[in-house]
C-alpha cells in the first residue's frame, strides 16, 4: 500500500525537485563546502591591509547568516514538506543559544566584573547566595551540547506530541506556537527567572579554552556553521527523498487521506517536529558564541514570525529555498538597517503581501516560472 | 479686580510679618495671643506659618530681623526666604533665632492647624485633613470636631468627622465613651482605623472589655477588607475582561465569522485610537464632543482601511489561511511604520473627559471612573453587536454565509460582496474599541501590538465563529488573570494564564463554545 503512494502518484513538488531543484541544491553545497576552506584562511593568514583579506567582522557575519539559514532551514521540513506552520521556532533557536550561553557564562569563572569564582555577574548583582539547580553541569562542554539537544527537543516533544494528540492543526497550531513563544519572552524577561533578565547572558570570554573573539576561534566557528549546515540539509534531503519524505508530503497535502490509508499521521509529525526543533537548537548554540550575546529578544513573536519570511521568500518545500531566502533576506537586512532602519520594516513588510500573493512558492520557484513562460511563447 | 487682590494679599502678608516678628519674645502667653491671631488670617501662608513653627523651621535672622525658612540637612542650615521663596544659601546657626516653642503651644498650633486645614479648601481637601487628624491622633481637636460636627450640613464630612471624633476617643476618651466608639468604629476599612484599633486590642494596660470590644471591632473591619479586596480583584479582573473583549470583538467577526487571519488587527485598533488623538487635535476645547464623535470617525475610517484590506490583500488569499497569516502580518508593519513616520514614535496623549475621570466611592471602595466606563461601553459594544449580527438583514447574510457559503449563494446573496463588509465591519469595531482603549494606555505605533496576541488567545479560548463563546474567553481570561495576581505577580499570572490556554486547547481544540454541525467538520 505504501508503495503504490510513492510510485504511482509522485507529488508535482517531487518531479520539480528531481528536474531542477538539486541542480541549485547541489551548486549551493559545492559554494558552502568551498567557503570552508576558503573563507577562514583569508580571514586568520592573509594580511590585515590586503584587499583579499575578510575581516572578523564579516566572518562572524557570515557565519550568523549560516546560523540563520540551518534555521529556516529546519522550519522549511515542518512547513515546507509537512504543512505545519510554526510561528514559534525562535523558541527553539534560543533555548539553544541559551544553552551554549549558559556554558560561556560559567566558563568566564572569576573573570567577571564582581569576580565572583562561583556565581555569573548577573546572580551576585541580583543578590544571590548559590548556582540554582538548573545551571548545574553546565561547566562541562558536552553536557552543554547534549542540552543543546535535548531541551528544546524535549519541549518540542511535549508540545507536538499535546497538540497533534490532540489534532490541533493548521492556524490554530500556528496560533499557539505564537504563545509559546510569546510565554518563553515573557518568562526569560523576569530577573528572578535566573536567566540574567532582559540583558541576557554576554561578556562572554573563552570557549574550550580558546580566546572567543580570537581570528583562529573565529573560523572554526565559521567552519562549524558551514559544516552543520551541509550536513542539515544532505540529512533533511535524506528524509524527504525517502518514504517518510512521502508520508510527510502526503500529510501537508491531504491529511485525512493519509490518515485512511492507514498511516498514524501524528507520530509522524511529532518526529518532523522534534526533529526540526533541535535543528533550530543547534543552529542557536552556533549562533551565540558568534554575536556574543543572547537575551529574551530572541523569543519575540515578530523574530519567529521573520522566519517564516525567510522560508517563504526562499519558497518552500525545497530545502536550498530556505538557505537562499535566509541569506537573501539577512543581507538586505544588514545594509537596509544601515541605510534607515524604517525602510527595512516597511520592505519587510512588502516581501510579507508580494510573496505571499504573487511568488507563493519563494524565490527557488523563480526558475520554473521563468521556463514554463518561455515555452508557452514558443 | 487683580490688583486689589494683589492688594489684599499684599496686606495679609504685613500682618503675618508683624506677627511673627512678634513671636520672637520669651512671654509664652504673649505668644499664644499672636498665634491666635495668626490662624486668624486664614490664607495658605499663614497655615505653613503655623506647621514651620512646629516643625522648628522658623528663623528670624538677626541682622535684618528677616523671616527664614530652614531646611536642616545633615545639620547645615539651608535658608530660604519665607515669603519670596527664594534660595539663599548655607546659613551659620548663630546668625539665626529660632522661634521657639514649648508643649502648651505645641498642642495650640496642632488644633489650630487642624482648624485651619479643616476649615478651608474644597470638600475632598478638608476630608483629606480630617484623615490626617485620624492618623495623627489628637486630643486637642475633638472640640473643633464637635464645633465643625454642629454647624456642617455635608453628609460625607459628616460622616468624616463622626469617625475622627470615634477614632480620638477610643484612644482618649473615658471608659464609656472609649467602648461606645470602639464600637461604632467596627467594620471601618480605613488602614489608621485598623491599626488604631488593632493596638487598642493588643494594649495589656487596658481594660479587659474594651479589648474584647476593640478585638472585635478589629475582626469585623478585616472581614470587610477582605470583602473589599475580592470585590476590587473582580472589578479589576471585569475592566481587564472588558479590554479584552474590546480588543478581540472585532478580530472575532473577521476570524470567526469569515475564517480570515487578520494579524493587522491590532494595527487597527491603533489606527482608531489615532483617530481619537487626531479628533482632539481638531477641537481641542471640548474633550468630551472630541472623544464622541471620534467614535464614528474611527469606526469609518478603519473599515474603510478593512475594505482596502479585503481588496487588495484578503481577496486573493481565501481558503489559504496560512497565507494570510503571513500577508497580514507584513501589512501590520507597515501600517505601524506609516503611523511612525507621520506621527512620530513617541506616545500621544489622548485627553479624557470630565465625566471619565476621577473616582466612585462605594462603601471604602474607590473605583476609577474611566474604568466603569470602559466596562460599560463593551458590554454596549458587544450588544450593539450581537443585534446586528441577529436581527438586521446584513447580520442574518452574514450568518447564512458562514453556516453554508455555497447554500447562501444560491439563494442569491452576494456573497463576495458579504465577505467585505463582514470584513470592513470587523475593523470599524477595531476602530471604535481603539477609541476606547486610547482613554486607558498610551497611543502609540506599537498599541496594537500588545493586544494581538490577547485578543487572538480570548478568541481560540472562546471558540471561533461564537461571539458568546468570545465573551466568555475575555472575562474569564480577565478575571482569571487578576485574580492570580495577587499572588504571583502581574507578568507571572500572565505567562501562567497563557500557558492555561495552549493547555486548554489540548484538550478543547475548537475552544469553549465551538461550532457544531457541519461548519465545524470544514
Amino acid at each position: 500500500m505504501n508503495k503504490r503512494i510513492a510510485e504511482n502518484k509522485p507529488s508535482l513538488l517531487i518531479n520539480i525537485n528531481f528536474l531542477l531543484g538539486d541542480s541549485i541544491g547541489r551548486y549551493l553545497i559545492y559554494l558552502l563546502a568551498i567557503s570552508i576552506f576558503i573563507l577562514p584562511i583569508l580571514h586568520v593568514y592573509i594580511a590585515e591591509d590586503s584587499i583579499f583579506h575578510v575581516s572578523s567582522y564579516t566572518i562572524s557575519l557570515l557565519g550568523k547568516y549560516l546560523c540563520f539559514a540551518l534555521l529556516a532551514l529546519s522550519l522549511d521540513l515542518v512547513w515546507g514538506y509537512t504543512g505545519i506552520l510554526s510561528l514559534g521556532h525562535g523558541a527553539f533557536f534560543g533555548l539553544g543559544g541559551y544553552m551554549m550561553g549558559m556554558h560561556l557564562m560559567r566558563e568566564i569563572g572569576d573573570r567577571g566584573v564582581y569576580g565572583n569564582p562561583l556565581l555569573p555577574d548577573f546572580m551576585v548583582f541580583l543578590n544571590w547566595e548559590e548556582l540554582p539547580w538548573f545551571w548545574y553541569g553546565f561547566d562541562s562542554f558536552l553536557f552543554s551540547c547534549l542540552m543543546v539537544i535535548l531541551v528544546p527537543g524535549l519541549l518540542a516533544f511535549i508540545f507536538a506530541a499535546l497538540a497533534f494528540g490532540s489534532r490541533v492543526t493548521g492556524v490554530y497550531f500556528s496560533i499557539i506556537t505564537q504563545a509559546l513563544v510569546f510565554t518563553l519572552m515573557l518568562a526569560f524577561f523576569q530577573n528572578d527567572f535566573g536567566f540574567g533578565g532582559n540583558n541576557g547572558l554576554t561578556d562572554f570570554k573563552d570557549i574550550l579554552g580558546k580566546d572567543i573573539s580570537s581570528k583562529e576561534t573565529r573560523a572554526v566557528f565559521y567552519i562549524c556553521s558551514a559544516v552543520m549546515l551541509i550536513l542539515s540539509y544532505l540529512t533533511c534531503r535524506f528524509i524527504v527523498s525517502s518514504k517518510i519524505g512521502n508520508i510527510l508530503i502526503g500529510i501537508r497535502d491531504r491529511e485525512t487521506r493519509m490518515r485512511f490509508l492507514g498511516y498514524n499521521t501524528t507520530v509522524f509529525k511529532i518526529i518532523i517536529f522534534t526533529f526540526s526543533a533541535v535543528l533550530a537548537g543547534i543552529a542557536g548554540a552556533l549562533y551565540v558564541p558568534q554575536v556574543g550575546i543572547i537575551n529574551p529578544g530572541e523569543f519575540s513573536p515578530i523574530k519567529s514570525i521573520e522566519i517564516v519570511v525567510w522560508v517563504a521568500l526562499g519558497g518552500r518545500g525545497f530545502l536550498y529555498g530556505a538557505i537562499i531566502g535566509a541569506i537573501v533576506v539577512n543581507v538586505l537586512k544588514s545594509y537596509l538597517t544601515i541605510i534607515s532602519p524604517e525602510i527595512w520594516i516597511i520592505f519587510l513588510g512588502l516581501i510579507f503581501i508580494l510573496v505571499t500573493i504573487y511568488l507563493p512558492n519563494g524565490l527557488a520557484d523563480l526558475k520554473r516560472i521563468i521556463k514554463k513562460n518561455l515555452y508557452d511563447r514558443r | 479686580m487683580t490688583v486689589t487682590n494683589v492688594n489684599f494679599l499684599l496686606a495679609d502678608n504685613n500682618k503675618l510679618r508683624d506677627y511673627i516678628l512678634e513671636l520672637d519674645t520669651k512671654d509664652f502667653n504673649e505668644k499664644i495671643i499672636t498665634i491666635e491671631n495668626i490662624s486668624q488670617i486664614k490664607t495658605d501662608l499663614s497655615l505653613k506659618t503655623l506647621k514651620s513653627i512646629l516643625e522648628g523651621r522658623l528663623f528670624i535672622r538677626k541682622e535684618d530681623r528677616k523671616i527664614i525658612l530652614v531646611d536642616i540637612i545633615k545639620r547645615k542650615y539651608n535658608a530660604y526666604d519665607f515669603f519670596q521663596e527664594t534660595e539663599l544659601g548655607i546659613v551659620k546657626k548663630r546668625k539665626l533665632k529660632k522661634i521657639k516653642i514649648n508643649n502648651q503651644i505645641r498642642n495650640i498650633l496642632n488644633s489650630k492647624i487642624a482648624m485651619l486645614e479643616l476649615t478651608s479648601g474644597t470638600t475632598e481637601q478638608k476630608i483629606k485633613a480630617i484623615y490626617d487628624i485620624i492618623k495623627e491622633g489628637n486630643p486637642e481637636v475633638l472640640k473643633i470636631i464637635n464645633e465643625l460636627l454642629s454647624e456642617e450640613k455635608n453628609k460625607e464630612l459628616i460622616f468624616s468627622l463622626n469617625l475622627a471624633k470615634n477614632s480620638i476617643l477610643a484612644r482618649f476618651g473615658n471608659q464609656t465613651e472609649k467602648l461606645k466608639a470602639i464600637a461604632s468604629l467596627a467594620g471601618n476599612t480605613n488602614n489608621d482605623i485598623v491599626n488604631i484599633l488593632r493596638t487598642i486590642a493588643e494594649d495589656k494596660s487596658l481594660d479587659k472589655n474594651i479589648k474584647i470590644e476593640a478585638n472585635n471591632s478589629l475582626q469585623a473591619s478585616l472581614r470587610n477588607i477582605k470583602f473589599n479586596n475580592i470585590i476590587k480583584t473582580t472589578f479589576f479582573g471585569l475592566s481587564l475582561g472588558s479590554v479584552l473583549l474590546l480588543a478581540a470583538i472585532g478580530l472575532a467577526i473577521t476570524f470567526g465569522v469569515v475564517g480570515v487571519i487578520n494579524m493587522a488587527h491590532g494595527e487597527l485598533i491603533m489606527l482608531g485610537a489615532y483617530c481619537a488623538y487626531v479628533v482632539q487635535q481638531l477641537i481641542p476645547n471640548n474633550i468630551s464632543a472630541s472623544i464622541i464623535i471620534s467614535l464614528p470617525v474611527a469606526f469609518v475610517f478603519t473599515g474603510f482601511v478593512g475594505i482596502l484590506i479585503e481588496r487588495v490583500i484578503v481577496k486573493n488569499l481565501y481558503g489559504r489561511p496560512l497565507e494570510t497569516l503571513l500577508a497580514t502580518f507584513g501589512l501590520s508593519l507597515i501600517l505601524q511604520q506609516i503611523v511612525r513616520s507621520i506621527f512620530s514614535p513617541l506616545n500621544k496623549t489622548v485627553y479624557s473627559p470630565e465625566w471619565m475621570s476621577g473616582i466612585t466611592r462605594i462603601g471604602g471602595l474607590e473605583l476609577t471612573n474611566n474604568r466603569i466606563v470602559i466596562i460599560i461601553f463593551a458590554l454596549l459594544i458587544f450588544l450593539i453587536v450581537i443585534y446586528i449580527l441577529k436581527k438586521t438583514i446584513f447580520g442574518m447574510q452574514m450568518r447564512a454565509v458562514t453556516q453554508n457559503r455555497k447554500m447562501a449563494s444560491a439563494m442569491g446573496i452576494n456573497t463576495k460582496k458579504i465577505d467585505m463588509f463582514t470584513f470592513a465591519f470587523g475593523s470599524g469595531v477595531a476602530g471604535v474599541a481603539g477609541v476606547a482603549l486610547s482613554q486607558i494606555t498610551n497611543v502609540g505605533p506599537n498599541l496594537g501590538q500588545n493586544y494581538i496576541i490577547d485578543s487572538f488567545m480570548v478568541v481560540v479560548f472562546g471558540g471561533v465563529g461564537n461571539l458568546f463563546g468570545t465573551f466568555i474567553g475575555a472575562f474569564g481570561l480577565g478575571l482569571g488573570n487578576k485574580l492570580l495576581e495577587p499572588y504571583v505577580g502581574a507578568i507571572v499570572s500572565k505567562i501562567f494564564i497563557l500557558l492555561f490556554i495552549i493547555i486548554f486547547i489540548q484538550f478543547r481544540p475548537k475552544g469553549l463554545f465551538s461550532l457544531k454541525g457541519r461548519v465545524a467538520d470544514e
